[in-house]
Protein backbone atom coordinates (compact mmCIF):
# COMPACT_ATOMS: atom_id res chain seq x y z
CA UNK A 1 0.00 0.00 0.00
CA UNK A 2 1.18 3.48 -1.27
CA UNK A 3 0.88 6.18 1.51
CA UNK A 4 1.74 9.96 1.14
CA UNK A 5 5.34 9.99 2.22
CA UNK A 6 4.50 13.13 4.92
CA UNK A 7 2.18 10.88 7.07
CA UNK A 8 4.34 7.63 7.43
CA UNK A 9 7.13 9.96 8.09
CA UNK A 10 4.91 11.05 10.91
CA UNK A 11 3.36 7.90 11.22
CA UNK A 12 6.23 5.28 11.88
CA UNK A 13 7.69 7.74 15.30
CA UNK A 14 4.13 7.80 16.18
CA UNK A 15 3.64 4.04 15.94
CA UNK A 16 6.93 3.51 17.58
CA UNK A 17 6.29 5.58 20.57
CA UNK A 18 3.05 3.96 20.93
CA UNK A 19 4.79 0.81 20.90
CA UNK A 20 6.91 1.67 23.96
CA UNK A 21 3.87 3.02 26.27
CA UNK A 22 2.33 -0.05 25.80
CA UNK A 23 5.14 -2.72 26.33
CA UNK A 24 5.91 -0.55 29.53
CA UNK A 25 1.72 -0.34 30.89
CA UNK A 26 2.55 -4.42 30.42
CA UNK A 27 5.83 -4.64 32.08
CA UNK A 28 4.20 -2.73 34.75
CA UNK A 29 1.15 -4.79 34.70
CA UNK A 30 3.43 -7.82 35.20
CA UNK A 31 5.12 -6.60 38.23
CA UNK A 32 1.99 -5.42 39.62
CA UNK A 33 0.56 -8.51 39.56
CA UNK A 34 3.73 -10.34 41.14
CA UNK A 35 3.40 -8.19 43.94
CA UNK A 36 -0.07 -8.39 44.26
CA UNK A 37 0.25 -12.29 44.23
CA UNK A 38 0.64 -13.08 48.12
CA UNK A 39 -2.77 -12.01 48.03
CA UNK A 40 -5.68 -14.20 46.81
CA UNK A 41 -7.02 -11.69 44.17
CA UNK A 42 -10.87 -13.12 43.55
CA UNK A 43 -10.71 -12.01 39.51
CA UNK A 44 -7.39 -13.97 39.20
CA UNK A 45 -8.67 -16.85 41.26
CA UNK A 46 -11.89 -17.11 38.44
CA UNK A 47 -9.50 -16.04 35.81
CA UNK A 48 -7.77 -19.32 36.95
CA UNK A 49 -10.43 -21.86 37.55
CA UNK A 50 -12.11 -20.71 34.00
CA UNK A 51 -8.89 -21.48 31.77
CA UNK A 52 -8.75 -24.38 33.89
CA UNK A 53 -12.07 -25.28 33.42
CA UNK A 54 -11.57 -24.57 29.72
CA UNK A 55 -8.25 -26.73 29.44
CA UNK A 56 -9.69 -29.58 31.52
CA UNK A 57 -11.29 -31.72 28.74
CA UNK A 58 -8.63 -31.15 26.66
CA UNK A 59 -6.04 -32.26 29.11
CA UNK A 60 -8.28 -35.09 30.23
CA UNK A 61 -7.84 -36.30 26.61
CA UNK A 62 -3.81 -35.97 26.00
CA UNK A 63 -3.25 -37.40 29.37
CA UNK A 64 -5.01 -40.82 28.49
CA UNK A 65 -2.81 -42.17 25.90
CA UNK A 66 0.41 -41.27 28.45
CA UNK A 67 -1.96 -42.99 31.29
CA UNK A 68 -2.02 -46.32 28.98
CA UNK A 69 1.37 -46.40 28.10
CA UNK A 70 2.97 -46.24 31.50
CA UNK A 71 0.18 -48.75 32.23
CA UNK A 72 1.62 -51.18 29.52
CA UNK A 73 4.67 -50.18 31.08
CA UNK A 74 4.03 -51.26 34.35
CA UNK A 75 1.86 -54.29 33.00
CA UNK A 76 5.56 -55.23 31.34
CA UNK A 77 7.26 -54.93 34.34
CA UNK A 78 4.49 -56.86 36.31
CA UNK A 79 4.59 -60.00 34.20
CA UNK A 80 8.43 -60.37 34.60
CA UNK A 81 8.50 -60.76 38.28
CA UNK A 82 4.43 -62.15 38.24
CA UNK A 83 6.21 -65.37 40.83
CA UNK A 84 7.97 -63.33 43.42
CA UNK A 85 5.49 -60.31 43.33
CA UNK A 86 2.60 -62.83 44.27
CA UNK A 87 4.85 -64.83 46.99
CA UNK A 88 4.92 -61.45 48.41
CA UNK A 89 1.73 -60.73 48.51
CA UNK A 90 0.83 -64.27 50.10
CA UNK A 91 3.03 -63.31 53.17
CA UNK A 92 1.73 -59.40 53.46
CA UNK A 93 -1.70 -60.92 53.40
CA UNK A 94 -0.94 -63.18 56.39
CA UNK A 95 0.33 -60.43 58.01
CA UNK A 96 -2.42 -58.00 57.58
CA UNK A 97 -5.06 -60.71 58.38
CA UNK A 98 -3.36 -60.79 62.14
CA UNK A 99 -3.43 -56.68 61.66
CA UNK A 100 -7.05 -56.79 60.44
CA UNK A 101 -7.86 -59.10 63.39
CA UNK A 102 -6.14 -56.97 65.92
CA UNK A 103 -7.96 -53.58 64.33
CA UNK A 104 -11.46 -55.00 64.78
CA UNK A 105 -10.36 -55.56 68.37
CA UNK A 106 -9.25 -52.28 68.73
CA UNK A 107 -12.14 -50.51 67.17
CA UNK A 108 -14.74 -52.44 69.08
CA UNK A 109 -12.94 -50.82 72.44
CA UNK A 110 -12.73 -47.90 71.32
CA UNK A 111 -16.42 -47.74 70.48
CA UNK A 112 -16.62 -49.00 74.58
CA UNK A 113 -14.35 -46.34 75.45
CA UNK A 114 -15.89 -43.80 73.58
CA UNK A 115 -19.62 -44.54 74.77
CA UNK A 116 -18.07 -44.32 78.27
CA UNK A 117 -16.33 -40.93 77.35
CA UNK A 118 -19.55 -39.36 75.45
CA UNK A 119 -17.33 -38.50 72.68
CA UNK A 120 -18.81 -36.85 69.80
CA UNK A 121 -16.96 -38.80 66.53
CA UNK A 122 -15.59 -36.71 63.79
CA UNK A 123 -18.17 -36.08 61.38
CA UNK A 124 -18.24 -38.79 58.25
CA UNK A 125 -16.10 -38.16 55.57
CA UNK A 126 -17.42 -37.91 52.17
CA UNK A 127 -15.18 -38.55 49.27
CA UNK A 128 -14.77 -38.05 45.43
CA UNK A 129 -12.12 -39.77 43.59
CA UNK A 130 -10.39 -37.81 40.74
CA UNK A 131 -7.62 -38.01 38.22
CA UNK A 132 -4.38 -35.91 37.36
CA UNK A 133 -4.60 -34.54 34.32
CA UNK A 134 -2.04 -31.64 34.80
CA UNK A 135 1.62 -31.49 36.04
CA UNK A 136 2.80 -28.61 35.05
CA UNK A 137 6.16 -29.59 36.51
CA UNK A 138 7.56 -26.00 36.93
CA UNK A 139 10.48 -24.95 38.96
CA UNK A 140 8.47 -22.58 40.99
CA UNK A 141 5.23 -24.49 42.38
CA UNK A 142 4.18 -27.76 43.02
CA UNK A 143 0.33 -27.99 42.13
CA UNK A 144 -1.63 -30.75 40.25
CA UNK A 145 -4.93 -30.06 37.98
CA UNK A 146 -7.67 -32.85 38.08
CA UNK A 147 -10.40 -33.70 36.21
CA UNK A 148 -13.38 -33.11 38.85
CA UNK A 149 -14.60 -29.47 40.10
CA UNK A 150 -17.80 -28.33 42.07
CA UNK A 151 -19.95 -30.28 39.96
CA UNK A 152 -18.66 -33.60 41.25
CA UNK A 153 -18.69 -31.69 44.81
CA UNK A 154 -15.08 -30.84 44.98
CA UNK A 155 -14.65 -27.74 46.97
CA UNK A 156 -11.63 -25.40 48.56
CA UNK A 157 -9.85 -26.74 51.52
CA UNK A 158 -10.50 -30.50 50.59
CA UNK A 159 -7.83 -33.18 52.03
CA UNK A 160 -6.15 -34.76 48.57
CA UNK A 161 -4.97 -38.09 49.56
CA UNK A 162 -3.97 -41.23 48.06
CA UNK A 163 -3.55 -44.87 49.89
CA UNK A 164 -0.09 -43.98 51.08
CA UNK A 165 -1.22 -40.31 52.52
CA UNK A 166 -1.87 -36.68 52.23
CA UNK A 167 -0.54 -35.16 48.62
CA UNK A 168 -2.19 -31.90 49.51
CA UNK A 169 -5.20 -30.06 49.34
CA UNK A 170 -7.63 -28.43 47.18
CA UNK A 171 -6.34 -24.39 46.84
CA UNK A 172 -9.09 -23.69 43.77
CA UNK A 173 -12.14 -25.71 42.03
CA UNK A 174 -13.85 -24.99 38.81
CA UNK A 175 -16.89 -26.77 37.43
CA UNK A 176 -15.24 -29.47 36.25
CA UNK A 177 -11.48 -29.19 37.18
CA UNK A 178 -9.81 -28.78 40.63
CA UNK A 179 -6.47 -27.31 41.70
CA UNK A 180 -4.22 -28.90 44.12
CA UNK A 181 -1.42 -27.45 46.16
CA UNK A 182 0.72 -30.26 47.14
CA UNK A 183 2.46 -29.98 50.69
CA UNK A 184 6.16 -29.56 49.33
CA UNK A 185 5.17 -26.39 47.36
CA UNK A 186 6.31 -23.34 49.42
CA UNK A 187 3.10 -21.93 49.88
CA UNK A 188 1.76 -25.06 51.57
CA UNK A 189 1.73 -25.06 55.80
CA UNK A 190 0.21 -27.47 57.27
CA UNK A 191 -0.14 -28.39 61.29
CA UNK A 192 1.17 -31.56 62.20
CA UNK A 193 1.88 -33.94 65.28
CA UNK A 194 5.42 -35.28 65.00
CA UNK A 195 6.71 -38.53 66.97
CA UNK A 196 4.92 -40.91 69.53
CA UNK A 197 5.29 -37.70 71.94
CA UNK A 198 3.05 -35.92 69.54
CA UNK A 199 4.72 -32.47 69.13
CA UNK A 200 2.97 -29.83 67.52
CA UNK A 201 4.67 -28.33 64.34
CA UNK A 202 3.54 -26.76 60.75
CA UNK A 203 4.84 -28.30 58.01
CA UNK A 204 6.55 -26.04 55.52
CA UNK A 205 6.83 -26.73 51.63
CA UNK A 206 9.85 -25.07 50.13
CA UNK A 207 9.45 -26.90 46.22
CA UNK A 208 11.97 -29.48 47.37
CA UNK A 209 10.44 -33.23 47.84
CA UNK A 210 11.66 -33.08 51.38
CA UNK A 211 9.02 -30.57 53.14
CA UNK A 212 10.83 -28.73 56.79
CA UNK A 213 8.76 -28.72 60.20
CA UNK A 214 8.62 -25.19 61.85
CA UNK A 215 7.74 -23.90 65.00
CA UNK A 216 8.77 -27.35 66.73
CA UNK A 217 9.67 -26.93 70.16
CA UNK A 218 13.83 -26.32 70.12
CA UNK A 219 14.02 -29.04 73.11
CA UNK A 220 12.45 -31.57 71.79
CA UNK A 221 14.70 -34.18 70.30
CA UNK A 222 12.94 -36.15 67.21
CA UNK A 223 14.69 -39.29 65.39
CA UNK A 224 14.62 -40.05 62.03
CA UNK A 225 11.58 -42.44 61.12
CA UNK A 226 9.31 -40.53 63.78
CA UNK A 227 5.82 -40.36 62.14
CA UNK A 228 4.36 -37.23 61.19
CA UNK A 229 0.58 -36.62 60.52
CA UNK A 230 -1.81 -34.09 60.53
CA UNK A 231 -2.80 -32.52 63.64
CA UNK A 232 -5.80 -30.88 62.63
CA UNK A 233 -5.53 -27.98 64.52
CA UNK A 234 -7.21 -24.69 62.46
CA UNK A 235 -10.20 -27.09 61.22
CA UNK A 236 -9.13 -27.45 57.71
CA UNK A 237 -8.08 -31.19 58.33
CA UNK A 238 -9.23 -33.71 61.07
CA UNK A 239 -6.18 -34.96 63.34
CA UNK A 240 -4.02 -37.70 62.15
CA UNK A 241 -3.73 -38.38 58.63
CA UNK A 242 -0.55 -39.79 57.88
CA UNK A 243 1.60 -37.61 56.10
CA UNK A 244 5.30 -39.12 56.28
CA UNK A 245 8.51 -39.55 58.00
CA UNK A 246 11.59 -37.35 59.85
CA UNK A 247 14.04 -37.77 57.30
CA UNK A 248 17.03 -36.03 59.09
CA UNK A 249 17.83 -33.22 61.28
CA UNK A 250 20.31 -31.09 59.87
CA UNK A 251 21.63 -27.27 61.55
CA UNK A 252 18.29 -27.14 63.79
CA UNK A 253 15.79 -28.12 60.23
CA UNK A 254 13.87 -31.23 60.32
CA UNK A 255 12.92 -32.53 56.92
CA UNK A 256 10.43 -34.51 56.12
CA UNK A 257 9.73 -37.59 53.55
CA UNK A 258 6.41 -37.77 52.43
CA UNK A 259 4.92 -41.32 51.92
CA UNK A 260 3.43 -40.20 48.57
CA UNK A 261 5.67 -41.22 45.38
CA UNK A 262 5.26 -38.15 43.41
CA UNK A 263 6.39 -39.65 39.92
CA UNK A 264 3.10 -41.94 40.94
CA UNK A 265 0.39 -39.89 41.35
CA UNK A 266 -2.66 -40.63 38.54
CA UNK A 267 -5.62 -40.61 40.96
CA UNK A 268 -6.53 -39.28 44.16
CA UNK A 269 -9.02 -38.92 46.45
CA UNK A 270 -9.99 -35.85 47.58
CA UNK A 271 -11.75 -36.24 51.27
CA UNK A 272 -14.09 -33.92 52.34
CA UNK A 273 -14.24 -33.90 56.23
CA UNK A 274 -16.69 -30.97 56.32
CA UNK A 275 -14.95 -29.35 59.02
CA UNK A 276 -15.19 -25.62 57.70
CA UNK A 277 -19.10 -25.81 56.87
CA UNK A 278 -19.96 -27.88 59.93
CA UNK A 279 -17.84 -26.74 62.88
CA UNK A 280 -18.24 -29.54 65.77
CA UNK A 281 -19.98 -28.61 68.48
CA UNK A 282 -18.18 -26.51 71.33
CA UNK A 283 -18.88 -29.32 74.27
CA UNK A 284 -18.44 -33.17 73.45
CA UNK A 285 -22.23 -34.72 73.57
CA UNK A 286 -24.20 -31.56 73.18
CA UNK A 287 -24.32 -31.68 69.86
CA UNK A 288 -25.21 -35.48 69.56
CA UNK A 289 -27.81 -36.21 66.56
CA UNK B 1 -4.93 -7.75 -6.60
CA UNK B 2 -7.96 -8.76 -5.65
CA UNK B 3 -8.21 -9.35 -1.96
CA UNK B 4 -11.14 -11.74 -1.23
CA UNK B 5 -12.61 -12.28 2.07
CA UNK B 6 -11.10 -15.93 2.20
CA UNK B 7 -7.78 -14.85 1.10
CA UNK B 8 -8.03 -12.73 4.21
CA UNK B 9 -9.53 -15.03 6.71
CA UNK B 10 -6.53 -16.94 5.27
CA UNK B 11 -3.79 -14.81 5.85
CA UNK B 12 -5.07 -14.15 9.51
CA UNK B 13 -5.34 -17.54 10.38
CA UNK B 14 -1.69 -18.56 9.29
CA UNK B 15 -0.55 -14.84 11.07
CA UNK B 16 -2.50 -16.43 14.59
CA UNK B 17 0.22 -19.22 13.85
CA UNK B 18 2.64 -18.69 16.56
CA UNK B 19 0.20 -17.36 19.03
CA UNK B 20 -1.82 -20.75 18.46
CA UNK B 21 1.50 -22.96 18.73
CA UNK B 22 1.97 -21.50 22.00
CA UNK B 23 -1.22 -22.68 23.27
CA UNK B 24 -0.37 -26.63 21.83
CA UNK B 25 2.99 -25.83 24.18
CA UNK B 26 1.40 -24.79 26.77
CA UNK B 27 -1.61 -27.59 27.23
CA UNK B 28 1.69 -30.13 26.20
CA UNK B 29 3.92 -28.98 28.92
CA UNK B 30 0.70 -29.46 31.28
CA UNK B 31 0.57 -33.27 30.15
CA UNK B 32 1.75 -35.53 33.39
CA UNK B 33 4.66 -37.57 32.74
CA UNK B 34 5.09 -40.28 35.28
CA UNK B 35 8.02 -41.50 34.02
CA UNK B 36 10.27 -41.25 37.00
CA UNK B 37 12.92 -38.39 37.88
CA UNK B 38 12.05 -36.91 34.43
CA UNK B 39 8.93 -35.16 35.65
CA UNK B 40 10.25 -32.73 38.23
CA UNK B 41 11.63 -30.10 36.38
CA UNK B 42 9.67 -29.53 32.56
CA UNK B 43 11.69 -27.19 29.91
CA UNK B 44 10.11 -23.36 29.68
CA UNK B 45 8.65 -23.81 25.92
CA UNK B 46 7.44 -20.33 26.12
CA UNK B 47 10.88 -18.98 26.09
CA UNK B 48 11.85 -21.26 23.43
CA UNK B 49 9.04 -19.89 21.22
CA UNK B 50 9.30 -15.87 22.13
CA UNK B 51 13.03 -16.32 21.18
CA UNK B 52 12.58 -17.87 17.73
CA UNK B 53 9.74 -15.90 16.64
CA UNK B 54 11.01 -12.63 18.10
CA UNK B 55 14.01 -13.54 15.59
CA UNK B 56 12.68 -14.62 12.88
CA UNK B 57 8.42 -13.00 12.69
CA UNK B 58 8.47 -10.46 15.28
CA UNK B 59 5.08 -8.85 13.48
CA UNK B 60 3.69 -12.16 14.40
CA UNK B 61 4.11 -11.81 17.60
CA UNK B 62 3.48 -8.52 19.43
CA UNK B 63 4.30 -7.08 23.36
CA UNK B 64 0.46 -8.12 24.21
CA UNK B 65 0.79 -11.66 22.81
CA UNK B 66 3.89 -12.27 24.76
CA UNK B 67 2.27 -10.81 27.97
CA UNK B 68 -0.98 -13.08 27.53
CA UNK B 69 1.12 -16.62 26.87
CA UNK B 70 3.29 -15.26 30.21
CA UNK B 71 -0.08 -14.75 31.69
CA UNK B 72 -2.08 -17.70 30.60
CA UNK B 73 0.98 -20.04 31.25
CA UNK B 74 1.27 -18.42 35.36
CA UNK B 75 -2.22 -19.19 35.49
CA UNK B 76 -1.75 -22.77 34.45
CA UNK B 77 1.12 -23.32 36.09
CA UNK B 78 -0.61 -22.82 39.62
CA UNK B 79 1.98 -20.64 41.38
CA UNK B 80 2.30 -16.85 41.49
CA UNK B 81 0.67 -14.98 38.47
CA UNK B 82 3.14 -12.03 37.16
CA UNK B 83 6.84 -13.39 37.37
CA UNK B 84 6.34 -15.77 33.88
CA UNK B 85 4.77 -12.74 32.13
CA UNK B 86 7.70 -10.21 33.56
CA UNK B 87 10.49 -12.29 32.65
CA UNK B 88 9.43 -13.20 29.12
CA UNK B 89 8.31 -9.43 28.05
CA UNK B 90 11.91 -8.59 29.19
CA UNK B 91 13.75 -10.79 27.35
CA UNK B 92 11.72 -10.37 24.58
CA UNK B 93 12.30 -6.40 24.27
CA UNK B 94 15.72 -7.43 24.59
CA UNK B 95 15.86 -10.35 21.88
CA UNK B 96 14.04 -7.78 19.21
CA UNK B 97 16.27 -5.08 19.70
CA UNK B 98 19.47 -7.69 18.79
CA UNK B 99 17.39 -9.83 16.30
CA UNK B 100 19.81 -8.02 13.35
CA UNK B 101 22.69 -9.48 14.92
CA UNK B 102 21.90 -12.90 15.32
CA UNK B 103 19.60 -13.46 12.71
CA UNK B 104 22.17 -13.59 9.94
CA UNK B 105 24.04 -15.91 11.87
CA UNK B 106 24.32 -19.95 11.35
CA UNK B 107 22.42 -22.08 13.67
CA UNK B 108 24.58 -22.86 16.29
CA UNK B 109 25.41 -19.32 16.88
CA UNK B 110 21.22 -19.16 17.43
CA UNK B 111 21.48 -21.57 19.81
CA UNK B 112 24.14 -20.11 21.54
CA UNK B 113 23.04 -17.31 21.91
CA UNK B 114 19.69 -18.58 22.74
CA UNK B 115 21.33 -20.34 25.79
CA UNK B 116 22.51 -16.95 26.96
CA UNK B 117 19.67 -15.88 26.76
CA UNK B 118 18.27 -19.12 28.58
CA UNK B 119 20.42 -18.30 31.51
CA UNK B 120 19.39 -14.92 31.67
CA UNK B 121 15.38 -15.53 31.46
CA UNK B 122 15.83 -18.55 34.05
CA UNK B 123 17.42 -15.82 36.46
CA UNK B 124 15.12 -13.08 35.98
CA UNK B 125 11.95 -15.75 36.05
CA UNK B 126 13.75 -17.23 39.39
CA UNK B 127 14.46 -13.30 40.96
CA UNK B 128 10.62 -12.59 40.08
CA UNK B 129 9.81 -15.83 41.97
CA UNK B 130 11.47 -14.36 44.96
CA UNK B 131 9.71 -10.88 44.67
CA UNK B 132 6.43 -12.80 44.43
CA UNK B 133 6.70 -15.34 47.07
CA UNK B 134 9.17 -12.66 49.48
CA UNK B 135 10.95 -16.23 50.30
CA UNK B 136 13.79 -18.03 49.46
CA UNK B 137 13.73 -20.78 46.97
CA UNK B 138 16.02 -23.59 45.92
CA UNK B 139 18.35 -22.77 42.94
CA UNK B 140 18.55 -26.25 41.71
CA UNK B 141 15.44 -26.57 39.70
CA UNK B 142 15.91 -23.05 38.11
CA UNK B 143 18.83 -24.09 36.93
CA UNK B 144 18.07 -27.60 35.82
CA UNK B 145 15.19 -25.88 34.30
CA UNK B 146 17.54 -23.79 31.98
CA UNK B 147 19.47 -26.92 31.06
CA UNK B 148 16.31 -28.74 29.70
CA UNK B 149 15.29 -25.85 27.91
CA UNK B 150 18.31 -25.46 25.81
CA UNK B 151 18.55 -28.52 25.12
CA UNK B 152 15.34 -28.78 23.77
CA UNK B 153 15.81 -25.55 22.03
CA UNK B 154 16.86 -27.00 18.56
CA UNK B 155 14.05 -30.08 18.46
CA UNK B 156 11.50 -27.12 18.74
CA UNK B 157 13.28 -24.46 16.39
CA UNK B 158 13.28 -26.97 13.63
CA UNK B 159 8.94 -27.93 14.23
CA UNK B 160 9.33 -23.91 14.00
CA UNK B 161 11.16 -23.69 11.20
CA UNK B 162 9.11 -26.36 8.87
CA UNK B 163 5.90 -24.89 10.54
CA UNK B 164 7.61 -21.31 9.25
CA UNK B 165 8.23 -23.00 5.63
CA UNK B 166 4.87 -24.64 5.19
CA UNK B 167 2.68 -21.59 6.47
CA UNK B 168 4.05 -18.49 6.67
CA UNK B 169 6.12 -18.18 2.84
CA UNK B 170 3.89 -15.56 1.63
CA UNK B 171 2.55 -14.12 4.58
Amino acid sequence: MQRPLSVARLASPLRAWAGRIVFALLVATAFSLMLLSKADVAVIERARSAVDDAVAPLLDALSRPVATVNGIIDYAEELSDLRAENERLRVENDRLLSWQARAMELEAENKRLSALLNFAPDPVARSVTARVIGDQGGAFARSLLLSAGGDQGIDKGQAAMTGEGLAGRVVGAGERSARVLLLTDINSRIPVLVGEQRHRAMLAGNNSPEPKLLYLDPDVSLAAGDYVVTSGDGGAFPSGLPIGRVAATRQGTTAVRPFIDWDQLEVLRLVDYGQEREPGPLLAGAGRR
Amino acid sequence: MLVTAFQKIDRWTRCLLPGLLALVLLLLSMVPVRLSGLTAISPWLLLILVYFWTIHRPDLLPAWAVFLLGFLGDLMGGGPVGPGAFALLLIYAVVKTQRRHILPHAFIVQWVVFALFAVIGEALLFLSYLVAYRAILPVEPAAFQALMTIALYPCLAWIFVQTQHAFLRRV
